[in-house]
């Protein structure tokens, strides 16, 4: 594959060019809903189009707050045209938690559900536009379908600001990692090239947009002209109504977490469906057990697996493809090899290059997805590091090479943990139940992928699990609210005298 | 009401995020309407009710009309039940 990462054009025309190519050919289907490409160009320049009309400047953060749909996707196209930048928001999430991010990226207009757009509190009053209904001070959506659909372009630059996408914060403030058009315009046409994406292709859109692997959904089908498809949101609930689904859509490739390849690798009768069509399965975003891998492989034999690696930071910068004849089926899986035009390094404690096999050290990425830095976050911008002349993302991951070159993952040095794929600091958990006015000291550990907090209370105050519980839901999305919250009249501490981690641990799992 | 629909109730009031959704909460309430059953929690639920009265639930049976509200979800334990070995 031969791709100089300088000839990609921007995001903002992507779909134009889709367009031009494969102008007949379905790129959008949800429901009854199916947009071709020539369809998708104009509805996004018609997005574009308002968003000029209403004088919302290049570079003007856009807000995304709904469930993932046709329109939303059109407006995420046309948004990048206008010069903006989006900022899809997960809109399961509390009305607080969301009015925290759209407070720190100042948004210029909203796209959204009507009943989402309604709960929002915005210091900067954007423009809001309700894609499904109409709603009070919202501009309607059909407002943008009657509009003239002049194609739209303001020139952008591959260095512009594309996406600001927020991730959990360890201080309790979510941060909003910049991506620029480069930035996800190089990880979309790398992996549409390396895992032969088709105009003939039908993509499985599961991950929502506030999510990086989204982005492969959205960029790399345009890039290969192939169709994305949407399932309806209830399905990833329910294993075999999703494997009914993506048979029935004769889906040939999907992008997602391997806490979903599991539920539907335990639960979703893939046999009875054969799934024969899905040729490409690709995951990201935490360790996949090997025993849901091997299951998949006997379950999907004609199909091709590969592991991403990458936080949202760097987008993909490692990737290994599953070798079903050497791979022994119970070994962790390797995260492989840098991607194309990326540069890994391994850093020891004192910050000198690890060299050789077998010896675990920081990962240091470098190269074009190496996201532009934190929103409005100066200090945490020194994760991003100049050396010999080259800027690195010191990721907080730790890895070492293996024996054929291949990087293993060993674990984090901090505190970030996974919750089915979603990325949670431990610390955001804790400030949310530090906030109560009972709690005196929190700390969360995560055991089998459930978060457990413990809090010890200020004197004489005794707040219910339920309570706790209730209170972090105001302020955190599902995932991140803890399973149990464990109240305890002393913390265990460390002989450093922190709060010992592990022993909280030992006690879950002990009961 | 039965055993089984008040245990299926007493675990979805264990879970519940909102004090007044889990007062709320009876045998006819409608679970994903009202924001109890989400992905993650409905996965708890299966497990937990597996494990409890120790059977499996058919893959076929992990469908939305079978988790609509705790009496739905009560006819389905005793038929997936009855129907074990």
């Amino acid at each position: 594959m031969t791709i100089a990462l300088s000839e990609i054009c921007t995001l903002s025309n992507f779909v134009s060019q889709a367009a031009t190519c494969w102008s007949d050919r379905l790129a959008l289907v949800e429901g009854e809903v199916r947009l071709t490409w020539a369809d998708l160009d104009k509805l996004s320049n018609q997005v574009a189009s308002l968003l000029l009309r209403k004088g919302i400047p290049k570079g003007a953060r856009v807000g995304l707050a709904g469930a993932k749909s046709a329109r939303i996707i059109a407006a995420v196209h046309g948004i990048l045209k206008a010069g903006c930048v989006c900022v899809p928001i997960d809109a399961s999430s509390p009305a607080a938690r969301m009015n925290v991010i759209l407070e720190d990226c100042a948004p210029a207009a909203i796209f959204g559900a009507a009943d989402i757009l309604s709960q929002l509190a915005v210091s900067s009053s954007p423009l809001k536009i309700a894609v499904d209904k109409p709603t009070e001070d919202a501009v309607e959506w059909q407002e943008i379908v009657s509009a003239p659909a002049a194609r739209v372009e303001v020139p952008t630059e591959r260095s512009d600001l594309a996406y600001l996408l927020y991730t959990s914060g360890s201080t309790g403030q979510p941060k909003g990692v910049m991506l620029s058009h480069g930035n996800v315009g190089a990880f979309a046409v790398w992996a549409a090239e390396e895992f032969r994406l088709r105009a003939e292709d039908r993509v499985a859109s599961i991950a929502p947009l506030h999510f990086d692997l989204s982005t492969f959904d959205l960029y790399s089908t345009a890039w290969s002209g192939a169709a994305l498809h949407i399932p309806p949101g209830l399905f990833l609930s329910f294993p075999v109504k999703l494997t009914d689904w993506l048979a029935n859509h004769k889906i040939t490739a999907m992008y997602t977490v391997p806490s979903l390849l599991a539920t539907i690798a335990e639960r979703g009768d893939i046999k009875a469906r054969g799934l024969d069509h899905l040729r490409l399965m690709l995951f990201a975003g935490e360790v996949c057990p090997p025993k849901v891998l091997s299951t998949l492989l006997d379950l999907l034999p004609a199909a091709e697996f590969a592991n991403l690696y990458g936080p949202t930071e760097t987008n993909v910068c490692t990737f290994e493809r599953i070798d079903r004849e050497q791979w022994d089926r119970v070994s962790p899986i390797s995260i492989g090899l840098a991607c194309q035009g990326t540069r890994l390094l391994l850093i020891d404690p004192e910050g000198a290059p690890v060299e050789g096999t077998g010896r675990a050290g920081e990962l240091w990425v470098s190269g074009p997805t190496v996201a532009l830095g934190y929103w409005n976050d100066p200090a945490r911008n020194a994760r991003f590091v100049e050396r010999n002349g080259s800027r690195w993302y010191s990721t907080g991951d730790y890895a070492e090479f293996d024996e054929s070159g291949r990087l293993v993952f060993h674990g984090r040095r901090d505190h970030m943990v996974k919750v089915h794929g979603h990325r949670v600091e431990l610390g955001e958990v804790e400030s949310a139940l530090l906030r109560h006015s009972a709690i005196a000291e929190a700390a969360v550990v995560i055991v089998d992928g459930k978060l457990f907090a413990f809090a010890r209370t200020s004197h004489g105050q005794r707040p219910t699990q339920n309570e706790l519980r209730e209170y972090c839901a105001g302020q955190l999305p599902r995932y991140m609210v803890p399973s149990e919250v464990v109240v305890l009249e002393s913390m265990p501490y460390g002989s450093t005298g922190k709060i010992d981690r592990l022993e909280l641990a030992r006690m879950v799992k002990h009961g | 009401m039965d055993d089984i629909e008040q245990t299926v109730i007493d675990y979805l009031r264990s879970r519940a995020l909102q004090n007044s959704t889990a007062r709320a909460l009876d045998g006819s309430s409608r679970l994903m309407e009202m924001g109890i059953l989400d992905s993650l929690e409905l996965m708890s639920l299966v497990t937990h009710m597996e494990q409890f009265y120790g059977f499996t639930l058919p893959d076929g049976e992990f469908v939305p009309e079978n988790f609509e509200t705790p009496g739905s979800i009560a006819d389905l334990i005793r038929r997936v039940r009855t129907g074990a070995p």
